[in-house]
């Protein structure tokens, strides 16, 4: 690829060059289907396996994301290289995900606040309403 | 003769049956605690004046949601009232731990939210008065 100095016209066909082989790249691929999929890993982490700690759900998707790069055919652990980029991968795979994975959560802990405090209101109503009849004397004049 | 006695009958028969006249009357009566520790409540009721009280028919309990004990017994300085001494258990508190997030990384923890139910005593005394005093 030719060198450009700033100010220089960039070839177009070299511009899309660059971009084809940016999504062409197994990283990009990797958080495209991280971008996809956020929806099911949601509802998997918060619904299925009712998570309802953060840090969780932030784990799972890096580790999710780090395990999609680990089935890389090419994938070079040895080089100082591949760790960076996979870092940034996971940090990126955070960040594109974090929209949804924050309503995702803070729907879950609402849930189960909401749940909790209905129980709370069913039990005090149950315990206002129960009948226990009293012991009464009646001594008569 | 006979006339006048009749008349004599018919209006004696009211007459007499006004003075020992008895009413039906009712009084409520409500307790309520919100003590943690098993309250003992006293209560004095006397009936108005110029009634007397004949008995205690019956005690019907519109509300209670604790086993309570009541004992009403007659008051011996003063024979138009009653002496009522309520037990109410201790009021009960319920917990729940409710969900809620602290901290910068939105921690959940749980908190215990509780509400505490005051016990409470709803009855009404059905009793029976004469009237004039005893």
């Amino acid at each position: 690829m030719a060198e450009t100095t700033p100010g220089t016209p960039v070839d177009a066909a070299q511009l899309n060059a660059a971009l084809e082989g940016l999504f062409e790249s197994y990283e990009a691929r990797v958080l495209a289907a991280i971008g996809l999929f956020i929806g099911y890993i949601c509802v998997f982490f918060t619904k299925i396996m009712s998570f309802t700690q953060m840090y969780i759900g932030v784990l799972g998707i890096a580790c999710l994301t780090f395990l999609l790069l680990l089935l890389n055919k090419e994938a070079d652990f040895q080089s100082r290289s591949w760790w960076t980029r996979s870092c940034a991968v996971v940090i990126f795979s955070l960040i594109l995900t974090s929209p949804q994975f924050y309503f995702a959560w803070t729907v879950s802990v609402q849930e189960a606040q909401n749940a909790a405090q209905a129980a709370q209101i069913r039990a005090v109503n149950d315990a206002q309403q129960r009948f226990v009849p009293p012991q009464i004397t009646v001594a008569h004049p | 003769m006979s006339r006048r006695f009749f008349v004599l009958a018919i209006l004696a028969v009211p007459l007499g049956g006004a003075a020992a006249q008895e009413m039906s009357e009712t009084a409520q009566f409500t307790f309520q605690s919100t003590d943690s520790a098993p309250a003992t409540k006293n209560q004095r009721f006397c009936l108005p004046a110029g009634q007397r009280l004949v008995r205690i028919d019956h005690v019907d309990v519109a509300q209670s949601n604790s086993a309570s004990t009541v004992n009403i017994t007659p008051d011996s300085s003063s024979p138009n009232c009653v002496m009522m001494t309520v037990q109410l258990p201790p009021a009960k508190k319920i917990c729940s731990k409710i969900p809620v997030t602290t901290g910068i990384f939105q921690k959940m923890e749980f908190n215990d939210q509780c509400t505490t139910i005051p016990t409470s005593l709803v009855y009404t005394v059905h009793y029976t008065a004469a009237a004039g005093a005893h």
